[in-house]
């Protein structure tokens, strides 16, 4: 099996120039200088069910198709509420039974209530795709910390186009098209990870290509090497709500 | 024709996506104020004005957008005729042009075979939608396209091709596609140099297809 450092050790070398403007990909918590996605106010919330061909991994009442993250940790704590799932006040995530490699993800997410935490700390939680690519949910509530970890959603390298999110109780959607990296038989990147991600149905991401991993916490890298992967949702240890989690595999 | 046939999917039921602050809203339902004859930037667009759609009044033409577009975020309802006439192309055919130029094609496509790339969704001609999730001709459609224009230099050589992404009724049928140049039909015609910024246009293909709710978003 692959380990961190080879995968570290192959990606660089092989890796196409990188497309995006040189300061998007600047790295978590740089750049305050720049100036933060305008905001957008979306159209109304609008319940997508899922399409007849999508795995439905959160219908509104039960978690069967997930488990801990961390099987240390026992059973979930996250709660099931009236068509729901909230996670609990502390930090564990939960990980899909299945795996998924491209794909159309669709999930409707709504912020603590009552607000959690201090400035800039109001209601965090991620997804994270192919074990590394994480996309962060942040609730709107006191001061974003930083351009590249706002907007509600952002890959920790590139901010969002714009800031649809809507005010606090209230659900917002996100739709992504997410395409996994791939490599040659001796591990180099062939063709880097791509991202188009609607949030609120406003298009924050086109055909982003994701250089390396985004994951702040250290990626797993047979994850990132394999051809699919469980889906990891939350470990902010902020009480954000979920609902109506489908995928479309598009492979 | 014996192309495999992109796969059939159920959407969710239909949800009436509104407008978001930024979007320039082209189509209300109550008016045609925004749009003009697809032929002439004089002449009115002829279609008819109903009860919250605009119907395709055969005969009378495409109709074009006053305004311009070039990189845009467009959210088009469609609805197929109802009863149901014809077969294949001859299904509720329609079109949404962008730039007036790469067509996204609307057709009634439940259960109703035609070649691939003629499906709605498909980038007429070129691409068929990765799967077919039309809902039955009477009910509405959505579609969510994102658009990258062409870029040409100085000699009027193709730069970067055109590229879209289409999301029909919730579910990706065409990803980052590179569109090969303009919609024609039965042949492959090469770039040629155009403005940055050109109408939206709709097509009129002799069928009483109708629209709703119609915006955009600029993206440049």
């Amino acid at each position: 099996m692959a380990t961190l450092t080879d995968h570290e050790k192959v990606l660089p070398a092989s890796m196409p120039p990188p497309l995006a403007p040189p300061d998007a990909v600047a790295g978590p918590g740089s750049g305050s200088e720049r100036s933060p996605p305008r905001p957008v106010t979306p159209g109304p919330f609008v319940f997508v069910a899922p399409p007849s061909d999508a795995v439905v991994l959160f219908g509104g009442k039960h978690l069967l198709a997930w488990r801990p993250a961390d099987p240390e940790t026992g059973p979930p704590r996250w709660k099931v509420k009236k068509g729901y799932l909230e996670l609990g006040a502390t930090a564990e995530a939960i990980t899909s039974l299945e795996t998924f490699g491209d794909l159309q993800l669709h999930l409707d997410w709504s912020a603590p209530r009552p607000a959690f935490g201090d400035r800039g700390s109001g209601g965090h939680s991620s997804i994270v795709l192919m074990g590394g690519y994480e996309i962060r949910i942040i609730g709107p509530y006191g001061d974003p910390p930083y351009l590249d970890g706002q907007g509600g959603v952002s890959f920790c390298q590139h901010p969002p186009l714009v800031n649809p999110i809507r005010s606090r109780a209230e659900w917002n959607s996100l739709d992504l098209v997410f395409l996994r990296p791939r490599f040659d038989t001796r591990g180099r990147v062939t063709s880097l990870a791509r991202l188009t991600a609607f949030f609120n149905k406003i298009l924050v991401h086109y055909d982003q290509h994701l250089v390396v991993p985004t994951r702040l916490r250290r990626p797993d890298a047979s994850g990132l090497l394999a051809s699919s992967h469980p889906i990891e949702l939350g470990d902010q240890g902020h009480r954000v709500r979920f609902s109506n989690i489908w995928v479309r595999r598009l492979e | 024709m014996d192309r495999p046939r992109p796969a059939v999917v159920t959407p969710a039921p239909y949800g009436i996506a509104g407008a978001p602050s930024d979007a320039i809203v082209l189509m209300d339902g109550r008016s045609l104020d925004q749009w003009r004859s697809a032929d002439s930037a004089t002449a009115p667009a002829r279609w008819k004005v109903a009860n919250g759609y605009v119907e395709v009044r055969p005969g009378t033409g495409g109709i074009a957008t006053r305004d311009s577009f070039g990189d845009i975020q467009l959210h088009v309802e469609w609805r197929a005729p109802l009863p149901v006439k014809g077969e294949g192309q001859e299904r509720g055919n329609s079109g949404v042009f962008l730039m007036g130029t790469y067509e996204i094609q609307v057709l009634d496509s439940y259960h109703n075979d035609t070649y691939p790339d003629g499906q709605a969704g498909s980038i007429f001609g070129q691409f068929p939608p990765l799967v077919n999730p039309a809902r039955a001709p009477g009910e509405w459609n959505s579609y969510d396209i994102i658009f990258h224009r062409p870029h040409f230099d100085a000699t009027g050589k193709v730069t970067a091709p055109a590229r879209a992404t289409v999301i029909f009724n919730g579910v990706l049928v065409q990803d980052d596609q590179v569109i090969l140049g303009p919609t024609t039909y039965g042949e492959r015609t090469a770039y040629s140099a155009h403005a940055d910024k050109l109408p939206l246009e709709l097509q009129d293909h002799e069928f009483p297809v109708r629209y709703r709710n119609i915006w955009v978003r600029r993206l440049e």
